[in-house]
């Protein structure tokens, strides 16, 4: 019961681990992300800054070859090829202008004004080809020159804008980096933290475990002291005493003899042959609960037979057996079994207050199952702490099966009676 | 095998054991070999009382009993009745009982299930020594 309840805590605390990490993991990405779309956008903006700047120097480049032009009335064929080219690039430099920032207003009017501006110088160079310098030059004065001024005003605040733009944005950049940084730290000082947490978590559990088995190995060994005390002043207050004491009576016998009183002797004799079968019979007992060699000379259900048949003589309780069992059993399984019955009809006889109890053995596929059940007062396993301080029967019995690879339980309620339940797999027999 | 000695025709034994029959069958052999038992004790306090009470001349003690044990009887009765040869009849065969009966001052320690002769030897020659040594009468 409560371990399977520690167990199902123990996995809302580790899923509540990953969702924690999942969230930090999403907010670095995040942040991640946003930084890299600044990152983006800063660079977009610097190369927008750097081609107003280009724009704006061979505007003036070709504003420059158009006054030489103009002043010398031709171009020589380099110039006229440098001419090209600077048209050119001031053509895929707004193109690509446009495509950086396609929704921006200033690029459309930069746009729209370098149009202007070479349409002017066109219709200009067209009319200076034609020889007509008086319409090119006032074309030049009232088109081409102000078309350039606007241009190259358009172009110095671009410029300006985007570089301010750029810096803004690489501060943003920054932030975002930041952010990501510390998130990240965040991230591995939570996760630490918590696999610490676990960690020590983990160490106390085992902790615990190894202070709960040296408790119980502890037990064991004191209970077997105890166990032996008992037999050892069980040994000196019955067949110690009850020997010695026939073989006083067996001096006083052959004392008898010697003097001749016949009668007196060997009514001492037959007395002392009496007492003997009576000390044997005791030894026999105690012999039994140490090992009880019908256990192994005929096997469980014999050797059960006999203890059910003791208890109800000693008891006084109406104790039976219900055994279903086809063959012997190996030698381990019939010891745990033997013992786990042994210790539940102790408990019924000491704590029960029953008036009938049941032991039955049966088998199924894979197990075999020993019951004992009571009619008696019953008690509540929850709050008896299996293997309290004082109280060892149920806990051994519990530790012994399960060592065996079985399964144990007790199910008791007050007022209801009590069913212990062991079953030992077969596998293990073959084992 | 009637036992006579200084201090009279035969011993007279104090007996103590907490266990009724052993010390029931213990007298009845006693008595069958002309050894008188004066009184009889359940434990090492009536022990100490019947030795002060009686003219018990040895005291024929078990170990292992309640209320007061047979060794602290004995050392009782060092301070209290140095005279009185005690012997210890104890279940153990345990060297450290037996030397901390000697210390005791103990005449004898004898393990319980020894056949009736050194018993009955053991109690002649405790008599006998008491009987030596300054008499309590
Ligand atoms: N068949 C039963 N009917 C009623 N109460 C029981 C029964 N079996 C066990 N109990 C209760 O459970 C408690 C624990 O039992 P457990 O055998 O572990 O220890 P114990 O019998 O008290 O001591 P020991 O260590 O000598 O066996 C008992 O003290 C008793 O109160
Ligand atoms: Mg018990």
């Amino acid at each position: 019961m409560t371990r399977s309840g520690t167990r199902r805590r123990g996995r809302a605390k580790g899923s509540s681990l990953w969702t924690l990490a999942a969230a930090l993991v999403a907010i670095a990405m995040a942040s991640f992300a946003g930084a890299n779309r600044v990152g983006g956008e800063v660079g977009r903006l610097e190369r927008a800054e750097r081609l107003s700047y280009l724009l704006e120097a061979r505007a003036y480049e070709q504003a420059a070859l158009d006054s030489r032009a103009t002043s010398s009335g031709a171009l020589d064929e380099a110039m006229a090829r440098r001419a090209a080219d600077i048209r050119q690039e001031l053509t895929a430099a707004l193109a690509e202008l446009a495509a950086l920032h396609p929704d921006d207003p200033a690029v459309r009017r930069v746009r729209a004004a370098a149009v202007d501006w070479q349409a002017t110088l066109d219709t200009k160079l067209a009319l200076l080809a034609a020889g007509d310098l008086v319409a090119a030059n006032r074309v030049d004065r009232a088109q081409v020159d102000p078309g350039f001024e606007r241009l190259a005003a358009l172009l110095r605040t671009t410029a300006a804008d985007y570089s301010r733009a750029a810096s803004a944005a690489q501060g943003r950049s920054k932030a975002g980096a930041l952010a990501v940084v510390v998130a990240a730290t965040l991230l591995s000082l939570v996760l630490l933290w918590r696999v610490e947490r676990a960690r020590s978590r983990q160490r106390s559990v085992e902790e615990k475990a190894r202070t709960d088995r040296s408790r119980l190995v502890n037990k064991i060994l004191s209970v077997t002291e105890r166990q032996r005390s008992g037999m050892a002043a069980e040994l000196h207050d019955g067949p110690i005493q009850g020997l010695t004491r026939l073989g006083l009576s067996l001096e006083r016998g052959q004392l008898r003899l010697r003097r001749g009183q016949l009668e007196e002797g060997s009514q001492l004799l037959s007395d002392a042959q009496a007492g003997l079968a009576a000390e044997v019979q005791s030894l026999r007992r105690i012999m039994a609960t140490l090992r009880p060699p019908v256990l192994e000379e005929r096997g469980l259900v014999s050797a059960l037979c006999d203890y059910v048949d003791m208890v109800r003589q000693q008891s006084g309780i109406s104790c039976t057996l219900a055994a279903k069992l086809p063959e012997r059993l190996p030698e381990d399984t019939e010891i745990v079994l033997y013992r786990v019955a042994q210790e539940a009809l102790t408990n019924v006889a000491r704590h029960a207050r029953a008036s009938r109890a049941r032991v039955e053995l049966s088998e199924t596929a894979e197990a075999v199952v020993l019951e004992v059940h009571d009619d008696g007062i019953g008690f509540d396993p929850a709050a008896e702490q299996l293997g309290g301080l004082d109280h060892f029967g149920l806990a051994g019995m519990r530790e012994r099966v399960e060592l065996a690879g079985g399964t144990w339980t007790v199910w008791s309620r007050p007022g209801s009676g009590t069913v212990l339940t062991a079953s030992l797999p077969k596998a293990l027999v073959a084992a | 095998m009637t036992a006579t000695g200084p201090a009279g025709p035969a011993p007279r034994v104090l007996l103590v054991d907490d266990n009724h029959g052993f010390r029931h069958e213990l007298r009845l052999l006693l008595e069958d070999c002309g050894i008188e038992v004066v009184a009889e004790g359940e434990n090492g306090q009536e022990a100490v009382e019947l030795a002060t009470r009686t003219d018990a001349d040895v005291v024929l003690m078990d170990l292992r009993m309640p209320v007061m044990d047979g060794l602290q009887a004995a050392r009782a009765l060092r301070d209290q009745v140095p005279s009185l040869p005690v012997i210890i009849l104890s279940a153990y065969e345990d060297p450290a009982l037996k030397s901390e009966a000697d210390a005791a001052n103990a005449y004898a320690y004898l393990v319980k299930g020894c056949s009736a002769l050194p018993l009955l030897d053991t109690i002649e020659r405790a008599w006998a020594s008491r009987s030596g040594g300054a008499s309590r009468n």
